[in-house]
């Protein structure tokens, strides 16, 4: 009869176990369903489309419901295939024509193949589509799957999708972690509602979660360093430069160090600033250069607007993976020209490894153009480049576009607008290369969070400016004219490398200009190149270089020389810097780690300087994976048996607040038995205590054991005992366990 | 201990992360490569862990061929974990499901058990596949839990004929002795006519019978049989339905098989049919016997005092040689369920 309610509560307790699993399992699918979702908003929030997608998201979650229980597993799988069917259909619909007319099954199989292997999804140049496209097929049929109660197929749907972002490289540690620990729960939870688990199974599996968070935060088990994507073959070339193509992207880092070594040497006429890539899409964190290449077939297009010719040879010094060229390359020729590839955004690339001493003459057409030519050029931009070029992710602050805006004033030429931002960003920011890499959107932290920063800052803050008002800009790399040691020779170093903007003008085309200080830069990158001369390194000087020759070498007012109409004063070109800094993003970006590691190992060395450290994780995501791990440790605890142990001790140590004498003194003895039981034998079921104790005496046990047993007696069948008896008998107790007690009975005598 | 599928298709995604980071560069493959190697890991770490429970095995009552019973498991273990229980279950029972995932520990485990074949059958030991949190690895224990479980021939209902058959058998056994007059009672099928009180049955409006001291202190009927290879459960079969229809008339029996013998009476049914569930094939053991079964391939005979017949007749299935009361014999398949006979 007593066992009959009992066995109730305990199939209450079953049922708000399993009920509480399924919420674990549920929550699971969802939080991985988050991670990968998270993601792709993160797609559209660069491209477009953001609110389209967390529409898609929802509207997949909520037809998954809607459907779990009234439509069979066949007929759900069918509708997530013809969801995806439609998406690949959209995506392919939207692609533009010109790039739809390139496009073969041989194309496709290696596009795939470049996703997998690295190419973020970010460089697809309809990513939005893709990211939309994409969405609602494994949100719709996990989620359908994990309502039916099968969790482990929902999480290998959901696991699958999180899978192809972290492939390309799309998915960062953070949101991989949450979908695997999502994963985990979804599959443990799930084992636990449908085999009716137990409270410790789910400490284990908060221990396992723990363990996943702290190991893979602290330990990197794989090998292999930044995302090498499989490119394309297009053309006869090396496996070495088929892998190196990290130049598509930009990151943008904390602090960086400059490299003095010799990259190339140019034989022109003129100084100029050597562009190695443009980028076209802002992701907050950095750039992305978006769409294919195509072959180099010979001369390119000339500027829209009026042009002059500059001729010069680039002799390589170093092993190159980029071919410096002045806007705007039109041809080239030498060995490397049969491999070249042009860019999506007008730029050359030499499609292999440029070995060292290697050279290739260049013919670039340089835009001509005036001041007034430039204020009066309009607004008249061409479609594409209007599209492409004012993109900004949708979370932009709406600080950035105040200040911007500001800053640009209103009835203004887009000329106008940019050399406001300019020079608003060349007298208000600090130049350094010491600077702590900012969490959020890089504009808006340099704008209202940083004091100084480096080109990387100056020039994406001044693109994400300008877009805001309207005016098509984009991002570029490349080297700064070097140090000219003859009449026609140029010496471009490392520490040459840098950032800068373009600007579109109708009729003129891309004209260049850049945000970043000179001044400050210039003694920053002497020093480290007085440095590195001192300390007698290897590769920092060739030919002439080292006599100082010629100084100064091409000043920011060289360009203005080749503007037509004499208002040099007035160049939008302001270049204060001889020697610019290097940010290692792009220096690596465009160097082979293979091949030269002279800059990458000193840069590395250099950033790694401080020790053992933990990969960054923001202060949310610190927070939350604190709180797991808290979670784990206290799970851990409890299925050792720690806590049970520890409150054990507790409880047989302290006697807690007097209350009446009786119970004061029965307290006192289930102590005393506790201890008793631990050094001798229980009490046995059906044995009085003065029998237990008696029994015990022949052990030759402390007298003091007696008193308490009879005091006991006496308040529990008596009940009589007074108030100073039983204080007497808990400080005898008292006594006993302490004394009991290692390393405390040394204190107490 | 060995991987699951899924423990498999984990360690395949981890070994696939590896090598694509190993090619293409790291990525975020380390956020899945070490949590999956994490998981195999703090997998095998439980099962290590795990020690095989102590299981007590509730069985169900001893049953005739076809009927269903319920055995549950119950397993002491301080440390719950998922897994798959799967009892040993000879041939001759039929178990749904063959195979239980459940926690072990956190509940009892029950499955149904159909008898198919009359026997002595011996459940266990009990296999366990431990399983870990993730169900990414397991390991087998054994425990070695054995409970008997007997599953008796089958029984039929004999044919009125036939049980009139047995009945003179007992009668001409007993008239000899029908000494002192014991009692007046009401009649009963199978009492003969000549016995009847007329009477008494004349003022009660009821048929009454006289009862002999004789009758209390029964004169047992002997049961010998023998079987040839492959026959024995026939054999088992008729036996059990000739000495059950003896002892439901009240007629004690003497059963004599190649596995020894038995002597019951009225309420001894249980004890006959154990005793029949356990014999195997051999010859007759006694020649003498009022009753005799002999089971080969394909038939059974079965001689009552002097009348020889086979078993198929003595259920009714085949005309049976007596004197032929007029009524039907009733097939095998409208007979009484043996579950009833047994509780009568």
């Amino acid at each position: 009869v007593s066992t009959e309610p009992r066995s109730g509560t305990a199939a209450a307790a079953a049922l708000v176990d399993r009920v509480g699993f399924r919420g674990g399992a549920l929550a699971g699918v969802l939080g991985l369903t988050f991670a990968y979702t998270s993601v792709l908003y993160h797609v559209t929030d660069v491209v477009g489309g953001a609110e389209l997608e967390v529409l898609v998201v929802l509207g997949s979650l909520a037809l998954a419901t809607g459907v779990a229980r009234t439509v069979g597993e066949r007929t759900a799988l069918l509708v997530a295939a013809a969801i995806a069917a439609a998406g690949t259909v959209v995506y392919f619909v939207s692609i533009p024509s010109s790039q739809l007319a390139l496009l073969t099954i041989g194309r496709l199989v290696s596009d795939v193949l470049a996703l997998a292997t690295g190419l973020s999804v970010l460089r697809l140049t309809a990513a939005d589509v893709w990211a939309l496209a994409f969405t609602p097929g494994p949100v719709f049929l996990s989620w359908y799957l994990a309502v039916r109660g099968r969790y482990v197929s929902a999480v290998v749907v959901g696991g699958g999708a999180l899978g192809v972002l972290v492939v390309t490289g799309d998915a960062g540690t953070v949101p991989t972690l949450v979908g695997v620990v999502g994963a985990v729960a979804a599959v443990g939870f799930g084992q636990l509602e449908r085999d009716g688990g137990t409270t410790a199974q789910v400490d284990s599996l908060a221990v396992v979660v723990a363990a996943m968070l702290v190991l893979t935060a602290s330990v990197s088990v794989v090998p292999g360093g930044a995302a090498q994507p499989l490119l394309p073959d297009r053309g006869a070339k090396t496996v070495e430069a088929s892998l190196v193509n990290a130049e598509d992207r930009i990151e943008v880092l904390g602090s960086i160090r400059l490299s003095p070594a010799v990259r190339f040497t140019v034989e022109s006429n003129e100084g100029s600033y050597w562009q190695t890539a443009a980028y076209d899409r802002y992701t907050s964190e950095g750039w992305v250069r978006t769409g294919g290449t195509d072959p180099y077939r010979g001369e390119l297009d000339d500027p829209p607007g009026a042009d002059r010719a500059l001729d010069y040879r680039v002799t390589a010094e170093t092993p190159l993976d980029a071919l410096p060229a002045a806007w705007r390359p039109v041809s080239l020729s030498g060995d490397v020209a049969a491999t070249a590839e042009v860019t999506q955004q007008g730029g050359v690339r030499p499609g292999r490894t440029i070995e060292e001493g290697e050279s290739f003459a260049v013919e670039s057409r340089l835009p001509q153009y005036t001041t007034e030519q430039l204020r009066r050029a309009g607004t008249d931009y061409p479609g594409p480049i209007n599209e492409t070029y004012t993109q900004l992710p949708a979370s932009i602050s709406e600080r950035v576009r105040e200040r911007s805006a500001q800053v640009a004033g209103n009835d203004t030429s887009p000329y106008e607008k940019a050399v406001a931002i300019e020079s608003h960003l060349e007298s208000r920011k600090e130049y350094s290369l010491t600077v702590e890499r900012p969490d959020g959107e890089i504009a808006d932290s340099f704008l209202f969070e940083m004091d100084a920063g480096y080109c990387t800052y100056y020039a994406t803050t001044m693109v994400v400016m300008l877009r805001s008002q309207g005016v098509p800009a984009r991002f570029v790399v490349g080297y700064t004219a070097g140090q000219q040691v003859a009449e026609d020779e140029y010496v471009v170093r490392g520490l040459d490398s840098h950032a800068w903007v373009q600007v579109y003008f109708p009729e003129v085309g891309w004209v260049d200009f850049d945000p970043t200080p000179g001044g400050p830069r210039e003694s920053v990158e002497r020093t480290r190149l007085a440095e590195a001369r001192q300390n007698n390194r290897t590769g920092v000087d060739t030919g002439g270089s080292a006599a100082g020759a010629l100084q100064p070498s091409p000043d920011p007012a060289d360009r203005a020389t080749a503007v037509i109409g004499n208002e040099s004063q007035s160049t939008p070109v302001r270049r204060g810097a001889i020697l610019t800094e290097n940010p290692r993003a792009f220096e690596e970006a465009f160097r082979n780690p293979n091949v030269s590691r002279n800059a990458t190992v000193e840069a590395t060395a250099t950033d790694s300087g401080g020790g053992f450290s933990m990969p960054e994780l923001p202060d949310r995501e610190t927070l939350g994976f604190g709180l797991v791990v808290f979670v784990g440790l206290a799970a851990g605890a409890r299925r050792t048996g720690l806590t049970r142990r520890a409150a054990e001790t507790v409880w047989l140590r302290y006697q807690g607040a007097r209350r009446d004498p009786e119970t004061d003194v029965e307290r006192a003895f289930s102590r005393l038995e506790r201890l008793l039981a631990k050094r001798h034998r229980p009490r046995r079921t059906g044995e009085t205590p003065r029998q237990y104790v008696d029994a015990l005496r022949t052990r030759r046990i402390d007298d003091r054991v007696v008193t308490v047993a009879q005091t006991y007696e006496r308040a529990r069948y008596a009940g009589e005992v007074t108030r100073e008896e039983a204080d007497e008998a808990v400080q005898l107790v008292d006594d006993l366990v302490w004394e009991r007690t290692p390393l405390v009975r040394r204190f107490r005598d | 201990m060995r991987l699951t599928r899924r423990g498999k298709g984990v360690l395949g995604v981890a070994l696939l992360g590896f090598l694509m980071a190993a090619m293409f560069g790291s990525r975020a493959l380390n956020a899945v490569v070490l949590p999956a190697f994490v998981a195999l890991v703090a997998g095998a770490v439980q099962l290590r862990n795990v020690d095989a429970p102590a299981v007590t095995r509730e069985t169900p009552a001893d049953g005739f061929p076809g009927e269903t019973g319920t055995v549950t498991l119950r397993f002491e273990t301080d440390d719950p974990f998922a897994g798959v229980v799967a009892d040993s279950v000879p041939e001759g029972l039929d178990t749904d499901p063959a195979a239980v995932e459940t926690t072990v520990g956190a509940g009892p485990v029950s499955y149904e058990l159909r008898y198919e074949d009359r026997g002595e059958h011996v459940l266990g030991p009990v296999y366990l596949t431990a399983r870990d949190v993730l169900g990414l690895v397991e390991r087998d224990l054994t425990v070695a839990a054995r409970s008997r479980l007997v599953v008796y021939p089958s029984v039929a209902d004999l044919a009125p004929a036939a049980m009139n058959e047995l009945q003179s058998l007992y009668d001409t056994a007993r008239t000899d002795e029908r000494d002192e007059f014991d009692r007046l009672r009401g009649y009963e099928r199978g009492d003969p006519l000549r016995d009847v009180h007329w009477k008494s049955t004349a003022k009660y409006d009821d048929l009454v019978v006289k009862e002999f001291a004789a009758d209390t202190q029964a004169q047992a009927v002997t049961v010998a049989a023998g079987a040839a290879v492959g026959a024995a459960d026939a054999m088992a079969e008729a036996v059990a339905s000739v000495a059950l229809g003896l002892l439901s008339m009240g007629i004690p029996v003497e059963v004599y098989t190649p596995n020894g013998e038995l002597s019951a009476s009225v309420g001894g049914e249980r004890a006959v049919l154990e005793h029949l569930a356990r014999t195997g094939r051999g010859g007759v053991p006694a020649e003498t016997a009022d009753v005799e079964v002999v089971a080969s391939t394909g038939t059974t005979t079965v001689r009552i005092g002097d009348v020889e017949t086979t078993f198929g007749a003595l259920v009714g299935s085949v005309p049976f040689g007596g004197d032929g009361d007029g009524e039907t014999p009733r097939g095998r398949d409208d007979a009484r369920s043996p579950a009833e006979e047994v509780a009568a």
